[in-house]
């Protein structure tokens, strides 16, 4: 007697099973709605734009203030906050787009709603350059001092700049290259200056097959080059505005911890986009929960792995007990700045490890949500227990720090560096302003992506299969 | 785009070929398999004979001297446990995101990652000089006094994280084996019945028993991932936190050693599934659209251990410490390092790399075999230049030095080791299936084409 049971794993008769969504609307249908919910301005959103825009002009007079207060980019510590408000970008908005790209590559069934959520935070790259140039001011020359430059003329000014400008422009880039079907969709059927628009940036769109090849290689290369560069950024940034700037600091793994970060936060961003847009716009049937259940299950992993390349630091500099370790450890983790790293350890890993690890929580929008809040909070946490403390310490040992090849271990922690007015009113200001943009965009170019949406309708059947139906998905080769 | 071959037009045609085809080797072998048996068996009695002859001479017969203590040995040791990686990278991980390409190959890196595994454990215990008093070492054994092992010690850490591992790989494939036990019982006459039926433990495949070994499958893959990832974390620390060797205290070396891991396990899974494509014939169900979708991700994954090899190298270089500085110079610019290191970057990532880029490649079994072998001899390679440029080098409590020769006892019981993990999969392949059944015959019930314009399009049944 053959035991092959063909129902393994195969639905039964209950019901508790989930259904993926199958988007019965046609292309036309979504076309519409899509150019529809875009071109619909409310006063509510008005009024949302009007505080951000708000408090992002307040974030420049707290600029300016601290310009005027200390006269120039001479000393680390009057920045600090600036540095903790612009790597706050960096780990969060321009992170974002990577985890469309990433999704893309590997095909994810889930991501087709939330590719254009996630790519438009590409446009923060345009805030986040900007508020990188100051900060570049601060750095001497790597000649004659520790540096992973190995005392090139030039840099670390020119590489730095580069890899942020180039950053921000292959971002916009990937999201100006997913939008041109959509944008001749503008061109073809919307209204207003919408329509013009679409019309000067579609490039001839029609749709040809010609055109959909090189489109689909143009987004594959970029997205490579995103991924690439993100990790070198995060990497380069966080070695010249963190590791270079503390005397004996070495960490091999923390610009690798660094990018896994901004993995994390750029599900959570997304996390947080997508729920705002699901339940503010109207566009809530094409935003199930197949994509928080998907993004959800990423988030745990990556949280996990947060845990994880935090503990093999930790545990290496607890083991090692050099002096410079015990130090390092008073300084960024149990001493000066012991309530930041609590915070970050609780919002970047606790809390959405105990909210994910269920599956009813993953499964639905609200629970995703919070652990990503959580997490982008916990970025913040981590921001302002690594650079401010990285600063304070590089104005108090400047003469070792730049002035030597063999600089002096750290042998006391510093106090820790709290901000003062202005600093929040940057810290407040920077995130003001990437919120401003990312509203802004919305509502210039389609907040969904219509091709990608309608060409997800194509692959997605349902299918009568045993005693009842199922969804049944394609997957080119 | 190559068809996939269709098995049968009928569920019962289907049943049948997969069974008759996956099942064959357990009752009649064919000749090419009993004739690699007898010469790894020759490989691995020889490797047999330099342990005895080690043994009884002590471990002068080595190479092993001062400074340099951790020589092939441990070199071995640390390349066994990341071969064992490949069973939870491609069967729990990959089986928890619903890849449908994982079905033909889970089973094979299952048991790699067990056999790995144990010839991993042999190799610390050889390494002991006198074997049977590694128990002495690792275990307390004299409550009198009060002499327990120091569990501040990564060495006491590392057989409790092998254990875990090796126990949970071990139930793991067990679980996953019930339903085709139960089937090569159902086929089998005399004293494999008596064997099947025990093993099989009354599997009849009634939903209930289907629905717990579902739980049981998912909830194994999700607990043996933190098992998964501490083994090499643990193994690391061996190295990492040890204060003596400055070169070794890194705190990437954790994250780096895992996906080093999962680099050469997932490669050397490759390497054995193309063996036993060929050995049974297993072409219908071991096809190019599998080695494709392998080949990206080892693409991903060399890619990113890469990233961790220059981390590594860059940032602890940073400070310019005397120790570290003394090392890469070892590692990179001393005889013999320096060609052992090109060789090894070469292998490792250079040459396979760009090879996976091409879709022709990955599709093509012969290109898979040769890249994937040589991602193993750069990472064996890689485990050597860790481990000896680092104890070569002079440092101020060293008293002595020397240079490393490998001994002829050790070639062989580096040979002998390979050998081992092939024997004995090849020897769990004539009493288990080693592609699993239920598993490809559930992939051919979710199959299924749409109709995307004029274009069919391969798509699978999904209920998440």
């Amino acid at each position: 007697m053959s035991t092959i049971a063909y129902g393994r794993g195969l639905p039964q008769a209950h019901e508790e099973h989930y259904q993926p969504q199958v988007l019965e609307q046609t292309p036309q249908e979504i076309t519409r709605d899509v150019l529809e919910e875009t071109a619909r301005v409310s006063s509510k959103y008005k009024k949302v734009l009007a505080f951000f825009g708000l408090l992002f002009v307040l974030g420049i007079v707290g600029f300016v203030l601290r310009l005027v207060d200390v006269g120039g980019f001479y000393d680390f510590s009057p920045w600090a906050y600036l540095m903790v408000a612009f790597a706050f970008l960096l780990t969060t908005a321009s992170s974002a787009p990577l985890f469309s790209v990433t999704q893309r590559m590997l095909r994810s069934h889930w991501r087709l709603p939330m590719a254009r959520a996630s790519e438009m935070f590409a446009v923060v790259g345009i805030l986040s350059t900007l508020m990188f140039i100051p900060l570049l001011f601060l750095l001497p020359s790597s000649e004659g001092r520790v540096s992973i430059w190995f005392e090139w003329p030039g840099t670390p000014f020119w590489p730095q700049l580069l890899s942020v400008i180039f950053l921000a422009v292959n971002g916009l880039a990937i999201l100006y290259a997913t939008l041109v079907p959509d944008l001749a969709k503008e061109r073809d059927h919307g209204t207003g200056f919408r329509r013009t628009l679409g019309a000067r940036l579609a490039c001839y769109w029609v749709g040809t097959p010609r055109q959909w090849k090189v489109l689909r290689a143009a987004i594959g290369v970029l997205g490579a080059l995103y991924f690439t560069n993100l990790v070198m950024v995060h990497t380069t940034v966080s070695s010249d505005f963190a590791m270079v700037l503390v005397p004996g600091w070495r960490d091999a793994i923390f610009p690798t911890f660094q990018a896994l970060h901004g993995l994390q936060a750029a599900v959570a961003s997304t996390i947080i986009a997508m729920f705002l847009i699901r339940n503010f716009s109207g566009l809530r049937e094409y935003i199930s929960v197949d994509f928080f259940w998907g993004a959800s299950k990423i988030l745990l992993a990556l949280s996990l792995l947060w845990a994880y390349f935090f503990f093999t630091e930790f545990i290496i500099f607890w083991y090692g007990r050099q002096p410079v370790e015990q130090e390092l450890l008073k300084t960024f983790m149990f001493n000066s700045y012991r309530w930041p790293f609590v915070a970050a350890v609780i919002l970047c890993w606790l809390i959405p490890f105990l909210t994910l690890i269920w599956n009813f929580a993953r499964k639905s929008m609200v629970f995703p949500t919070i652990a990503a809040s959580s997490a982008i909070l916990g970025v913040l946490a981590d921001k302002i227990r690594i650079y401010p403390g990285a600063f304070s310490i590089a104005d108090e040992h400047r003469d070792e720090v730049f002035g030597h090849t063999h600089p002096e271990r750290l042998s006391e922690a510093p106090a820790a560096l709290w901000p003062t007015g202005p600093d929040v009113l940057m810290v407040i200001g920077a995130i003001a302003g990437a919120i401003l943009l990312y509203m802004l965009a919305i509502k210039l170019v389609p907040m969904l992506s219509i091709w990608e949406v309608s060409e997800g309708t194509l692959y997605r059947k349902r299918k009568r299969f045993l005693k009842r139906e199922i969804m049944v998905m394609g997957k080119p080769e | 785009m190559q068809a996939r071959p269709v098995l049968g037009s009928t569920t019962q045609e289907i049943d049948e070929k997969i069974n008759r085809d996956l099942l064959g080797n357990l009752f009649a072998a064919p000749m090419r398999f009993w004739v690699v048996v007898i010469f790894l068996a020759i490989i691995v009695a020889t490797a047999m004979g330099a342990v005895g002859y080690m043994v009884a001479n002590g471990l002068g017969t080595t190479g092993l001297n001062r400074p340099i203590m951790w020589g092939f040995f441990i070199t071995n040791f640390v390349f066994w446990v990341g071969i064992s990686h490949a069973g939870v990278m491609l069967s729990a991980i990959l089986r928890l995101a619903q890849a449908e390409w994982r079905r033909p190959a889970t089973r094979a890196a299952e048991v790699v990652t067990i056999f790995s595994l144990f010839t991993a454990v042999i190799f610390p215990i050889l390494h002991t000089g006198r074997p049977w008093r590694t128990l002495y070492w690792a275990f307390p054994y004299d409550f009198a006094r009060g002499i327990w092992p120091d569990i501040r010690s990564p060495l006491v850490w590392d057989p409790s994280a092998i254990g875990t591992y090796l126990t949970s790989s071990i139930l793991f494939v067990y679980v996953a084996l019930l339903p085709d036990l139960a089937v090569a019982r159902d086929r089998s006459t005399g004293w494999r019945r008596q064997f099947y039926s025990v093993l099989a433990l009354g599997w009849r495949g009634y939903p209930k028993q289907w629905r717990l070994q579902i739980i049981a499958g998912f909830l194994l893959s999700a607990l043996i991932l933190p098992v998964f990832v501490s083994v090499h974390s643990i193994v690391s620390w061996d190295f990492a936190v040890t204060q003596s060797v400055e070169g070794f205290h890194s705190t990437i070396f954790a994250p780096y050693f895992v996906i080093g891991a999962v680099h050469s396990g997932v490669s050397a899974v490759v390497t054995v599934m193309i063996i036993l494509r060929w050995m049974f014939r297993w072409e219908d169900y071991i096809r190019p659209d599998h080695m494709d979708s392998l080949g990206r991700l080892l693409l991903v994954v060399a890619t990113a251990w890469f990233y961790f090899l220059m981390m590594e190298i860059l940032f602890g270089m940073l400070t310019l410490e005397d120790a570290e500085l003394g090392y890469r110079r070892m590692q990179l610019f001393t005889w013999p390092y320096w060609p052992l290191f090109i060789v090894f970057i070469v292998t490792a990532y250079f040459f396979p790399a760009p090879m996976w880029l091409f879709r022709d490649v990955r599709r093509s079994m012969f290109w898979m075999t040769v890249t994937t072998v040589s991602v193993n001899i750069g990472m064996w390679l890689e485990r050597f230049l860790i481990i000896v440029p680092s104890v070569a080098r002079r440092q101020p409590l060293t008293f002595n030095w020397s240079t490393y020769h490998p001994s002829i006892i050790e070639i062989l019981l580096i040979v002998g080791s390979f050998a081992f993990v092939g024997f004995l999969v090849l020897m769990f392949s004539k009493f288990f299936p080693l592609i699993p059944l239920y598993d490809i015959k559930e992939g051919e019930i979710l199959r299924d084409e749409i109709k995307v314009g004029k274009a069919i399009v391969p798509a699978t049944k999904r209920e998440e």
